[in-house]
């Protein structure tokens, strides 16, 4: 399934104000830049669904208040 | 026990953040078989486990039915359950198990289980390869974790150092977001996943 345009524009936004200076290790045992990540989300790999995703919940959390909330 | 491979840079963090948990198991006392590196294999693992450890925090890779060793060995899977499990409290730190494999040994008679239903992810600083523990962004990903452990070596239960864990991660979370850099501020989003794919399962009221 395609990526809604929307929530990947917004997570791509997110991810190229990153550190160029990181990186990300997921425990299934990729390692990736930010340049890896971006790649990842452009192609709509299933790590990029899974970062996209991962952004898009962050964010309804936090205008949610849950994240501020969540004791 | 400890199981900490480290063939890659991610397992490496958590090898290496293991270490002062180490250091405070001995400290008080306790044995620890640290199947570090090429010892993370399944034949030291179940010659370990003989000696029926009653806290385990597994380092390494999963899915949702195994959790893996040095250069991903399956050290225990939902079909491989050693009977050496039974009464043992398990931390996991690797990404899936908590939706397979920690119900599974639950089932089998592991007291308590803490692992992660998604992908556990660590946000790490360039330059810090032979200095890790000093990497600011690692430890704000990997000592919350670490309190689990903590909190059971001081005799608490798996519910209280679970609790203890995730309020510390929310601490870091908050920590994060009041920075006035973005690219720090952005990263909570990461650690926020970890908060929320942290589980508890089996007995809250274990203890060692």
């Amino acid at each position: 399934m395609k990526i809604n345009k929307i929530k990947k524009s917004i997570a791509l936004a997110r991810i190229q104000a990153q550190s160029d200076k990181i990186k990300i290790h997921f425990s299934s045992g990729e390692t990736l830049t930010k340049d890896d990540i971006i790649s990842n989300i452009e192609n709509e790999t299933e790590i990029g669904k899974k970062l996209v995703d991962l952004h898009i919940e962050f964010l309804q959390d936090l205008a949610s208040g849950k994240i501020n909330s969540d004791d | 026990m400890v199981t900490r491979p480290s063939h890659d840079q991610g397992v490496n963090y958590l090898s290496v953040f293991s270490n002062p948990l180490i250091m405070a198991s001995l400290s008080k006392g306790l044995e620890v078989a640290d199947l570090s590196g090429k010892l993370a294999n399944f034949a030291d693992f179940i010659i370990a486990l003989d000696k029926k450890p009653n806290l385990l925090l597994l380092n390494g890779h999963g899915l949702d039915d195994k959790i893996t060793g040095q250069n991903n060995q399956v050290l225990i899977s939902t079909k491989l359950i050693n009977k050496n499990l039974t009464g043992t409290i398990i931390y996991a730190r690797s990404c899936l198990t908590a939706n397979l494999l920690g119900p599974k040994l639950i089932t089998t008679g592991t007291k308590s289980y803490i692992g992660y239903t998604k992908e556990l992810i660590i946000v790490t600083s360039d330059g810090y390869d032979k200095n890790q523990l000093n990497d600011p962004l690692a430890k704000v990903f990997l000592e919350p974790l670490n309190q689990n452990i903590l909190e059971l070596l001081n005799g608490h239960k798996t519910i209280t150092a679970f609790n203890k864990s995730k309020s510390k991660l929310r601490k870091n979370i908050r920590f994060l977001l009041k920075s006035q850099i973005r690219q720090t501020r952005d990263i909570a989003a990461y650690l926020w996943h970890d908060h929320q794919c942290q589980v508890l399962l089996g007995d809250p009221n274990a203890k060692i």
